[in-house]
């Protein structure tokens, strides 16, 4: 068979001519290694039916061209063209959850098909797995690439309105998985989602997939990326600068959805010494990615195990600090433990040693700070008293 | 310009009609010129644009009612360069991923004969690398006139230039082509 392409473009140069040859040669192994996925890309377009993924704007013309070719009035088309523009709104918001809870409903039973959700909870289907809720807070989830469950729809309030598979999937047989680089990292960390589509079991090639990011405690979900499926149906998108937790899922456009993913961020806890005042040594923590009011606990070295001292909470600066008695804390190792939130997983701190007797061992140099902190009110932990008094800081 | 598609045609029609042989005949002959060209464009994804170039063609082919071979091509190439502008819209909106240019990797075989060391060099991915280091209007000019094969109207169209824009860029880009150092060592060798 011809190639198809016409003569090229001739040249009286011959290094002209290697280079066109070499830009025109046949297809190399390397460049065709994509054919198995092309062919189910091209079976899956014919499976498809066509009006899939069309929006419904484009259902006017359309019926108004049948109309037309029925030989129907033009008062009556313009009637019909009414109540299809007047269905297509209803449409459009039943698909957003925007209408009256018997109304939503209503538009359910009718447009279920096309993928309109209920207002009601629906029982899962039994064939489909429920995933259980990742837990929040400190303890991170282990996201597994292979649970092919379903995915929960955003909620109503949701800015995203991408289509789930959670009730009605438009394209049975497709599976999206998810998986996540890192399940933990530290905060403002990039991290990057691995996923595969498949649709019977098998890959498929050249998909457009958004991914979907809910952050801690936010209600909808937005975009963090989008990305084309390769030639084994894998995709792998990253997001950069993660400051706290987020749930994450791959969204298609025929309304097939992954399992959600949730990641949890670290903060990164400083603990440095910043000067003495009468008989007391001040020790500051500062987290850049922990919240104002997030607790941080002073711990003691006693042994080998840590003791809490001292409870404080991060001021708008992102900081606490805590008063300690020189006399008594002579030698001994301090650290900070941020605790986990919903924003974020819980993050311990570098040691810091008193610094008595610091030039005795030869430790190394703990960095002071200038700035001064602003006011905390760390209190003592009722369960753990320190055998040693420690005292509010006087600007508090 | 002759075009002899008489083939190329009963292919496409072929696969119009749903056979994926017609399709796979389509498919063979212009998927090494797809990957060239979004080679050419700078896309450090060309694997997944062509996927998506290629997903978009079959989702549509039933409404590719132009014509023939040469506008088939055009119109696949077209997709391929609205999807090469999105993947570059995505990175840069996402940051996942830094566009980088091609870079023409340096061989220096000591001990063998030049003309084998220079035509070695000069592969087809090398001569990809030699156009893609064209300025971005004589590379494109240059990649879908020779790689795609479509002819200085179509091209024109698709980029939105003169058919007298497209000639000139397609000369100056040739030209400077042809005063590379490595296409020199060619002709050398071949006087």
């Amino acid at each position: 068979m011809s190639t198809g392409f016409p003569d090229e473009p001739g040249s009286r140069e011959p290094g002209l001519d290697h280079l066109i040859k070499a830009l025109t040669a046949d297809g190399y192994p390397h460049e065709l290694a994509g054919r198995d996925a092309a062919l189910t890309a091209f079976r899956a377009a014919r499976r498809r039916p066509r009006w899939a993924g069309v929006s419904v704007r484009r259902s006017r013309p359309v019926r108004l061209s049948m109309a037309a070719q029925l030989g129907v009035s033009a008062r009556l088309a313009a009637v019909a063209a009414a109540l299809i523009a007047a269905l297509a709104g209803v449409t459009a918001a039943a698909y957003a959850k925007a209408l009256p809870a018997p109304v939503q409903h209503i538009a359910y039973s009718v447009f279920a098909n096309l993928g309109v959700p209920d207002n009601q909870p629906s029982a899962p289907a039994p064939a489909q797995s429920q995933r259980p809720t990742p837990p929040r807070g400190p303890v991170s989830t282990k996201a597994s690439g292979t649970n092919h469950g379903t995915a929960p729809s955003p909620s109503a309030s949701g800015t995203c309105p991408c289509p789930s598979r959670t009730s009605h999937p438009v394209v049975s047989g497709s599976v999206l998985t998810i998986a996540a680089a890192r399940a933990e990292l530290p905060a403002n960390g990039h991290d990057a989602f691995s996923g595969k589509l498949t649709y019977h079991g098998h890959p498929e090639a050249g998909v457009r997939l958004l991914l979907l990011e809910r952050a801690a405690g936010a209600a909808g979900w937005h975009a963090a990326g989008t990305g084309v499926t390769g030639k084994y149906g894998r995709i792998r998108i990253g997001v950069p600068n993660l400051t706290e937790n987020a749930t994450f899922r791959l969204s298609g456009q025929d309304g097939v959805a992954s399992p959600e993913i949730s990641v949890t961020v670290i903060p990164r806890v400083l603990l440095w010494r910043d000067g003495a005042k009468a008989g007391t040594d001040r020790l500051i923590t500062g987290a850049r990615f922990g919240d104002p009011g997030d607790a941080v606990v002073l711990q003691e070295l006693s042994g080998s195990a840590w003791q809490d001292v001292a409870t404080g909470e991060l001021n708008a600066s992102h900081r606490a600090s805590f008063d300690v008695p020189a006399a008594s804390a002579a030698g001994q190792y301090f650290r900070v433990v941020l605790r986990g939130t919903a924003a974020h997983g819980a993050s311990v701190s570098n040691r810091v040693l008193e610094p008595r007797i610091r030039a005795a061992i030869g430790a190394r140099a703990i960095m002071s700070h200038r700035a001064e902190p602003g006011p905390v009110t760390p209190h003592l932990a009722a369960r753990d008293r320190p055998r040693h008094p420690v005292l509010p800081s006087p600007d508090d | 310009m002759e075009t002899d598609s008489g083939g190329f045609d009963e292919a496409l029609a072929r696969a119009r009609s749903g056979d994926e042989a017609g399709f796979l005949l389509l498919w063979g002959a212009l998927q090494p010129r797809l990957l060239r060209y979004l080679q050419v464009l700078g896309c450090d994804d060309v694997d997944d644009v062509a996927s998506e170039t290629w997903l978009q063609a079959v989702r549509d082919l039933h409404r590719f009612k132009k014509g023939g071979a040469d506008d088939f091509r055009a119109w696949l190439f077209t997709i391929g360069r609205h999807r090469a502008v999105d993947a570059a819209r995505s990175r840069i909106r996402y940051r996942d991923k830094v566009l980088t240019g091609q870079v023409v990797p340096q061989q220096v075989t000591v001990g063998n004969p030049v003309e084998d060391e220079v035509l070695a060099a000069l592969s087809t991915r090398h001569a990809v690398a030699l156009v893609a280091g064209l300025s971005r209007d004589q590379a494109e000019v240059v990649a879908l006139r020779i790689i795609a094969g479509l002819d200085t109207e179509a091209v024109a169209r698709i980029l939105r230039k003169s058919p007298g824009a497209v000639r000139v860029a397609l000369h100056r880009g040739l030209r400077t082509l042809s005063e590379d150092p490595r296409i020199r060592d060619i002709e050398k060798v071949e006087q």
